[in-house]
């Protein structure tokens, strides 16, 4: 372990007090910490922002979804993150993560995340939410990003 | 046998679900601690006077050992001095409440004093022996010295934050957790590569480092409050020592 010696180690350590990526995922991730049974459902995830342009699960996680289809369920998520209660907020961002899951893993590309350090984060946080085909295919975009050499040690 | 790194994640949930969200709170005290202390008497003043001693000992010793204030001696000797000429004064505290200043400012600026004093003690000392001898007084900017002073004193908080994060982790068992935090937020490796390395999945690695980091930040803030800042000026403090840091 480290004794911090060197400013830049203490930089880095003082930037880990912000939000790494969209705050309202962090929330995400300490609602999964405490299991309070919070967090967005399979339902809720398929029947909310990303049913938009049609069947959630045939267009984002079995890979059938057109450019279109992505800017559709984008335009929803924002919606509903702009308008929406607490949990809806939630719901939009584990949402926003998704579909920057099936960007990567189908169309070989980041969706909303400026870096693929900010995608890893996303991705990540998001995954401690999600049960099942969803974080088998968010599992798979952050498998992607290494793979393809996109979460490089950049800090 | 060890505990796999997956059944710690799972502990760690057990055992945050138990202790409930209180801890990961901020801590509803502002100057309060030293406050509180100075109302308890001669056992609070040594209370005081052993965090201070311990706090501040390292950055004003790093401070004059790069200013032109370390030709009057040994950085340690220096901070002590000044240490046992101020902290038995009376009211020296509750002056610095009343100034509104954080404590690292209301002490460097203190330590300014105290080293313009013993600088002037000493030339007068040489002129009284060698009255030819022309002696060179050092001098300090106040705003710089400050400036100066916040960057030693963050690198310094910094460190006993994490210390103080990574004992509290290994203490409740969340040693791995922190080793997680330190490869993200210090080497810069990414959630996916720990996951990899720790086998758990990337959930839980951002869950764990998660955990860590509420630890980390918490000893910052504890560090902050009892430095003066209130809870509504810590994002605001925070934003400054990074500023300070920056080369």
């Amino acid at each position: 372990m480290s004794d911090f010696t060197d400013t830049t180690s203490n930089l880095r350590l003082l930037a880990a007090l912000g939000d790494e990526t969209d705050p309202v995922l962090v929330q995400v991730v300490d609602r999964a910490r405490r299991g309070d049974g919070l967090l967005p459902t399979r339902s809720a995830l398929e029947g909310g922002p990303l049913s938009e342009p049609g069947d959630a699960m045939e267009l984002f996680c079995m890979g059938y979804a057109e450019r279109e289809d992505y800017m559709l369920a984008l335009a929803a998520c924002e919606a509903l993150a702009a308008t929406g209660n607490a949990a809806e907020r939630e719901l939009a961002a584990t949402s926003i993560a998704v579909l920057e899951a099936s960007s990567i893993v189908y169309r070989g590309k980041r969706l909303v995340s400026r870096t693929d350090r900010d995608a890893d984060a996303r991705l990540a946080h998001a995954l401690s939410a999600l049960r099942g085909a969803w974080a088998r295919l968010v599992a798979s975009a952050m498998r992607a990003q290494v793979a393809r050499g996109g979460s490089r040690r950049s800090a | 046998m060890p505990i796999s790194p997956k059944a710690m994640h799972n502990r760690d949930l057990t055992s945050t679900t138990q202790k409930s969200s209180k801890r990961d709170s901020f801590p509803a005290t502002q100057r309060g601690w030293l406050v509180a202390q100075l109302a308890q008497g001669s056992a609070g003043n040594a209370r005081i006077n052993a965090y201070i001693m311990e706090t501040y000992t390292e950055p004003l010793g790093n401070y004059v050992a790069g200013s032109s204030f370390r030709s009057l001696g040994q950085p340690k000797d220096l901070v002590s001095g000044f240490f046992a000429s101020r902290l038995a004064q009376a009211g020296y505290f509750e002056k610095w409440i009343d100034s509104g200043l954080p404590l690292r400012r209301w002490l460097i600026n203190g330590f300014l004093f105290f080293l313009q004093e013993e600088a002037r003690r000493r030339k007068s000392e040489r002129i009284d022996t060698l009255s030819d001898e022309s002696s060179f007084e050092p001098v300090a900017d106040v705003s710089s010295a400050a400036e100066e002073f916040d960057r030693v004193w963050a690198a310094s908080m910094v460190r006993s934050a994490a210390s103080a994060a990574r004992e509290r982790c290994v203490q409740e068992g969340f040693e791995t957790h922190w080793e997680m935090f330190e490869k993200h937020f210090v080497g810069g490796v990414s959630y996916a590569e720990i996951a990899e390395s720790f086998e758990v999945s990337g959930g839980q690695a951002a869950s764990m480092v998660r955990t860590a980091s509420i630890r980390f930040r918490q000893a910052v803030v504890d560090l902050l409050l009892k430095d003066g800042a209130t809870e509504d000026e810590l994002d605001d403090e925070i934003a400054r020592l990074m500023r300070a840091l920056r080369p």
